[in-house]
């Protein structure tokens, strides 16, 4: 498992950090000894095919679900573990659940009574921008619409930590634009840290720029995406030269006379027989759910 | 919070404020006639010699609202499913769980305001309901003079078996997640402690009385009445026949009857042959057996030396066992809802 | 006030292409000094990228020195075309068009154009004219 850490030495706290975290279920483990520390100030991207663990490991983030062992601590504590950890931490769950008997308005009130550091003119500033019928109950609204309230209870509360378990999945194009439009500019005006998940790795590369690959329940890799971008390249090379020195091969193909390597590099590449590709962030995703699905972790060596 | 979760139990207290007015209506509108008939017929009756008859028809005036009384323990079944069991197990079934956890005020807060809302409505709605009933059916009790028969739906404990409903639900709830599988098991659990408490524990509830008395004269040709001496309004729990020497007899139910076997020969059932004959058999004239007869017949009772030991709760008990039962149940009930709490709030 | 776009199929990373669409409105004289760049808020809340990569074009672009961040005000244009180079810009507009309609007389298709244009760039960059 890579992890590549923004730790600098600059004092960059984490927001959220897990240590071999796990979750088991009676048929299924749904996350298998995670352990990642993410740097605040960043909008932080969970990648990983269906059933990866994503929502599991928002979920205990949230602390709307206990782990099965290991330790996760959100500002350096336990998660929903004190009122002022509670208030620092917004959560939109999938499906992005609201009371589909309430009206707009009343869930508003709602945020106004149970949250002490509730911003009523911005919750109301963000429904009016939305278009949103104040009177209109919850349930009658459109999926777009629901995951919209969501995010403007959880922005209103004015939280430094927002997690979003897949917000915009089930949204059509329009709706998933105006969903992160609204999110980025919550974070530009807030500085709110961010995790959020998704499979679409279009948006991801759009608003995230902090990385962290789920795959079958375990981390693969996780960094900052420039580095991660910065750190990986494709090799395409005869098909007999060996690996360069200092490259982790973490996806390879090949055919009669040619291999093509995706590696991360540690150190430079100087051999010559291979052509060097940058590789863009889609590329950096795809190499590790390939890695995950195949359930090695560790580099193959072609000899 | 407080307003929150009234909000969420507004349609659940509607409906339960329909129903309510629809039945005081509907005691309203006949009490008044069932009072009226007490003063007019019962009052007088013992004058116009018409006792039974009049008592007869009045106790079962009005039979359908009657039996919505002795039904109404199924007011607490039905608040135990549709208010206490919903509290935590219908967020979880929606996922709102995941939303209400997630603002500031903590789980505690969340569950207490929200079993505060249902547990006073629990207690308005069942208060009311019961001082109704028991308002309305106050001359028919009175004259049907057993207290002890109608305990379960009359003045205070039904107030007491809501609330436990409700905590009992809640608690449910909050362990199965589950609405459904939840007032299930709300239902059952409910039953085994209602059932516990009639058959087992409320005789308890105050100390029990024992009287001991002989059974002598017979008071027809039919047999013994047993615990006819009592107090018509007390609640009989045993009763024991044993003989001079001890012997017990086995339970007899209502009496013991005579059992004639031919030839003036008559057996005191359960108990023995009578040792002397009785004459002309069991036959009665027109004006009851005559004197020969029932001479005849205290002198076999007689012979047995049959006494009687009874355990029962005076009906000047009464009131006490309604409040220790009433508090057994709201003690319960704050017990469950301690643990409702304790129990989500665990990680 | 120049408004951004973002091409995802491009292969450039966003935060160069803020970079370069600055560049080149200030090399058109579509922007010039003084003139403001829209906030790190505007940007984000109309094409939904992460401020960060806004925050860091705009950075650069200072670096660079072509613009500069007035703490709490914004950020705006600090240079300019130098103005021989404005000055030159539109004869040599000029002479490229007439160079490209006599190409299109000669009967160069799109492609054999585009292709003369970037072998000329690629043989001239890196050559400074004295």
């Amino acid at each position: 498992m890579l992890s590549v850490h923004l730790g600098d030495g600059s004092g960059v706290s984490a927001v959220l950090e897990t240590e071999g975290l796990t979750k088991h279920y009676r048929a299924k483990t749904a996350l298998a000894d995670c352990t990642i520390t993410v740097p605040q100030g960043h909008v932080v991207g969970l990648v990983g095919p269906n059933g990866s663990g994503k929502s599991t490991l928002l979920n205990i983030a949230a602390g709307v679900l206990s782990p099965t062992s290991g330790s996760v601590r959100i500002f350096d504590a336990p998660p929903a573990s004190s009122q002022t950890q509670r208030e620092r931490v917004g959560f939109v769950a999938q499906d992005t659940p609201v009371y589909s008997g309430l009206s707009v308005r009343e869930h508003l009130r709602y945020g106004k009574h149970v949250n002490p550091k509730w911003d009523d003119e911005l919750a109301r500033r963000r429904i009016e921008q939305l278009g949103l019928n104040l009177s209109q109950r919850a349930g009658k609204l459109s999926g777009g619409q629901r995951a919209q309230l969501a995010l403007t209870l959880a922005i209103a509360k004015r939280p430094d930590f927002l997690l979003l378990d897949e917000p915009v999945a089930s949204l059509d194009p329009l709706a998933r634009r105006e969903f992160l439009q609204i999110l980025m500019e919550t974070v530009a005006e807030h500085e709110v840290s961010v995790l959020l998940s998704s499979h679409l790795v279009a948006d991801i590369e759009r608003v995230c720029d902090y990385l962290v690959v789920l795959v079958a329940s375990r981390v693969q890799v996780a960094g900052d995406v420039e580095d991660l971008l910065a750190s990986h390249h494709r090799l395409i090379g005869p098909r007999d030269a060996s690996v360069p020195d200092g490259q982790v091969v973490i996806e390879s193909s090949y055919t009669e006379r040619q291999s093509t390597l995706f590696v991360r590099s540690d150190g430079p590449i100087t051999d010559s027989r291979w052509i060097v590709e940058a590789v863009n962030l889609e590329d950096v995703v795809l190499a590790y759910m390939g890695q995950g699905r195949m359930g090695s972790s560790d580099h193959q060596e072609f000899s | 919070m407080i307003w929150f979760a009234w909000r969420q139990f507004r349609t659940q207290a509607l409906i339960a404020f329909v129903l309510l007015l629809a039945v005081g209506i509907a005691f309203l509108v006949t009490g008044p006639h069932v009072l009226h008939t007490y003063h007019t017929q019962i009052v007088g009756c013992s004058a116009r010699h018409d006792c039974t008859a009049v008592r007869g028809s009045f106790l079962s005036a009005y039979p359908f609202l009657q039996n919505l009384l002795t039904e109404s323990e199924l007011l607490a079944v039905v608040i135990g499913i549709f208010w206490g069991a919903p509290v935590v197990a219908r967020e979880f079934d929606t996922g709102t769980y995941r939303l209400a956890w997630t603002q500031s005020a903590s789980r505690a807060r969340w569950l207490s305001a929200k079993m505060l809302v249902g547990g006073i409505a629990t207690v308005i709605t069942a208060g009311v309901f019961t001082l109704m009933a028991t308002w309305w059916s106050s001359p028919i009790d009175r004259v049907r003079d057993q207290p002890f028969s109608l305990f379960d739906t009359r003045d205070i404990v039904p107030i007491g078996y809501a609330l436990f409903a409700f905590a009992l639900g809640v608690a449910l709830g909050a362990v199965v997640r589950r609405v459904i599988p939840a007032m299930v098991l709300t239902i059952a659990g409910f039953a085994a402690v209602r059932g516990l408490f009639n058959f087992v524990i409320r005789q308890h509830l105050a100390t029990i009385l024992h009287t001991s008395f002989s059974l002598t004269s017979p008071a027809t040709t039919g047999g013994i009445r047993i615990g006819g001496n009592i107090n018509p309004g007390d609640w009989i729990l045993t009763t024991v026949t044993k003989n001079g020497a001890g012997k017990v007899f086995p339970r007899f139910g209502n009496g013991i009857d005579f059992q004639p076997n031919g030839n003036g020969s008559v057996t005191l059932q359960g108990v023995g042959r009578c040792p002397n004959k009785i004459p002309g058999g069991l036959g009665t004239g027109r004006s009851g057996p005559p004197a020969a007869v029932r001479e005849a017949l205290s002198k076999c009772v007689n012979s047995f030396h049959l006494h009687q030991i009874v355990s029962y709760q005076p009906v000047s008990h009464y009131w006490g066992i309604q409040w220790l039962e009433l508090a057994s149940y709201v003690v319960l009930s704050a017990i469950l809802a301690v643990f409702s709490v304790w129990w989500i709030r665990r990680p | 006030m120049i408004e951004f776009y973002i091409d995802t199929h491009s292969g450039v990373p966003p935060y160069l292409q803020i970079g370069q669409q600055v560049r080149r409105a200030i090399k058109l004289g579509l922007l010039a000094e003084g003139d403001q760049l829209p906030t790190v808020k505007e940007v984000v809340a109309r094409l939904a990228i992460n401020p960060n990569t806004v925050s860091k074009a705009y950075r650069e672009l200072e670096h660079e020195g072509l613009v500069a961040a007035r703490v709490g005000v914004g950020t705006f244009v600090a240079a300019s075309m130098a103005s021989e180079s404005l000055s030159a810009l539109a004869p040599l507009r000029h002479d490229l068009q007439k160079w490209m309609e006599s190409a299109r007389r000669a009967g160069l298709d799109d492609e054999s154009i585009d292709a003369l244009v970037r072998e000329c760039f690629r043989s001239t960059s890196g050559t400074v004219v004295a």
